[in-house]
């Protein structure tokens, strides 16, 4: 009797060795499919849920319980994959783009890089030395000049210290203005009234123009801050520009602003 | 160094063979050496290896028509073998359609249409792609980039791509990363600036995966980017084992 009951556990522990096995190469198989290894449909559920149903009855432990759970939440995933796997393939290919730019302005770089990693199988290819590229090599290692030759080429010769220098001097090398622009402006401002006098207004091209062409494009852009920010107006009759200084400087913030071109013509110095 | 007495060994007997073998000229007591057999199989099957692996113009791989003239008609057959073959190193061999490398046009017979590529049979993980020069920011922008075309249906405006690769890739690394994607191949500009998908992409990205896989994914926060990049290295699988062949 004693016997018979001890070939029956051994019989049982085979058993259950050999179900234990079946459930982790299930569980194996259902993270490879997760894992992108596998189609889905490779796996057939109910075969899959007969196997557990088979074994149910044999458990005993905490351990295979919980196997056995694994096993069937792995299954649960896998069918998840199969119903987005259908999704997707009755969508051939279809992902709604105002959905998916949401989508990937939500994701994270790594898990972007995460997606693309499981779903890419980068080719394998050596470069290597052909004949002709070798040819061309040894050619241009021949021909080359040494190392003290092409170094002449870029002598750049005696290298003076550097030197202070001073205001008037980059003044003069026109890298910095002489006056503050805000101070320039209010000058501007003023030679413009005492010009204008008594009229309400004057004729831009008498006002603008300078000692020399260099200088009308100067006081043509000084004109033109001064429109801009409200120290003067500039009115268009026909051909003719007319420029009226304001007594105060003073900007219309209702009014639209308009670019309003101004070519200065070849003839004007 | 048990190599290199296993080779003095066998050269101390080919010697001794080979002695053996004048004393029988005279002797006439051991039939002449004969030449092994050229293993013809084998040998196709290195040249196509050969073919396949090394890079011989702009574009890897080797037409259809190269590996018929290389290998003989029944090419396809020794591709099937070394396909085999590589299973073992995770590679495979893959056919693609040469239609988008711009060297294949209809009047070409049915089978040259196809160019044969070795790529990796599984896939990389994030640390195996970073030290082969990939940075995850680029694989990023890819991703972004490949699923927005596929998205639009093929094509798409070079400009709206880059909005796209810029939110994942900085501004400023947008236009050398979008040349980076046109060069080598995983996306292709027409004329009128559209962008479509290249021959690399076709060659390399399971689109269907990618596709699925971006639709499944649930948007994680930038903040909980630095616990993502150690928890994916940890959970990201090795290349499989096996893998339907293809």
């Amino acid at each position: 009797m004693a016997n018979i009951l001890q070939t029956g556990s051994k019989h049982a522990g085979r058993k259950r060795g050999g179900a234990r096995r079946e459930l982790k190469e299930l569980i194996e198989t259902c993270v490879a499919i997760e894992n992108r290894r596998f189609n889905p449909f490779l796996l057939d559920i109910s075969e899959a849920l007969r196997i557990l149903r088979l074994h149910a009855e044999e458990w005993t432990e905490l351990g295979d319980h919980l196997l056995d759970m694994k096993a069937l939440a792995s299954l649960a995933k896998v069918v998840g994959l199969q119903s987005a796997n259908l999704r997707f393939q009755s969508s051939t290919l279809y992902v709604d783009p105002s959905m998916l730019q949401e989508k990937l302005r939500g994701m994270s770089r790594d898990q972007l890089a995460g997606l693309l990693l499981l779903s890419w199988h980068p080719i394998v290819e050596f470069e290597q030395l052909t004949v002709p590229t070798a040819r061309e090599a040894l050619d241009y290692w021949t021909k080359m000049l040494p190392f003290f030759e092409r170094w002449k080429r870029f002598q750049p010769g005696p290298i003076s210290l550097p030197v202070t220098t001073e205001a008037e001097e980059l003044h003069r090398l026109g890298m910095i203005a002489d006056k503050a622009f805000g101070k320039k402006l209010d000058e501007f401002w003023i030679e413009l009234k005492q010009m204008a006098g008594t009229k309400t207004k004057i004729d831009y091209w008498a006002f603008v123009k300078g000692q020399n062409r260099s200088e009308t494009v100067s006081r043509a852009q000084l004109a033109s801050f001064l429109v801009t920010y409200g120290y003067a107006t500039l009115e268009s009759e026909g051909r003719e520009l007319t420029l009226a200084p304001k007594v105060q400087q003073s900007i219309r913030k209702e009014a639209t602003p308009v670019s309003f071109p101004i070519a200065i013509p070849r003839e004007v110095k | 160094m048990e190599e290199v007495q296993t080779e003095r060994e066998s050269e101390q007997e080919t010697s001794d063979e080979s002695a053996q073998s004048d004393q029988g000229v005279n002797q006439q007591i051991v039939s002449p050496p004969t030449q092994p057999e050229p293993s013809y199989p084998s040998e196709r099957l290195k040249r196509a290896a050969h073919m396949l692996f090394f890079k011989r113009g702009r574009v890897p791989g080797a037409k259809a028509w190269e590996l018929k003239a290389g290998i003989g008609k029944s090419y396809e057959k020794v591709l099937d073998q070394l396909d085999e073959e590589l299973k073992e190193l995770d590679l495979q061999v893959k056919k693609v359609e040469a239609e988008g490398i711009g060297e294949y046009s209809p009047e070409d017979d049915e089978a040259d249409k196809f160019r044969y590529f070795v790529r990796l049979r599984g896939t990389l993980t994030p640390k195996e792609a970073r030290m082969s020069g990939w940075r995850i920011d680029n694989l990023a922008a890819l991703a972004a980039a490949l699923s927005l075309v596929v998205s639009k249906q093929g094509k798409v405006e070079r400009k709206e791509l880059e909005i796209m690769i810029a939110e994942k890739a900085g501004r400023w690394r947008t236009l050398t990363l979008t040349d980076t994607f046109l060069r080598t191949g995983y996306l292709e500009e027409d004329e009128t600036g559209m962008i479509s998908l290249g021959w690399r992409t076709k060659a390399e990205v399971e689109l269907p995966s990618l596709m699925m896989l971006v639709a499944e994914a649930k948007p994680q926060d930038d903040d909980a980017e630095v616990s993502a990049t150690s928890s994916m290295e940890e959970s990201a699988p090795r290349p499989p084992e096996e893998q339907p062949t293809e």
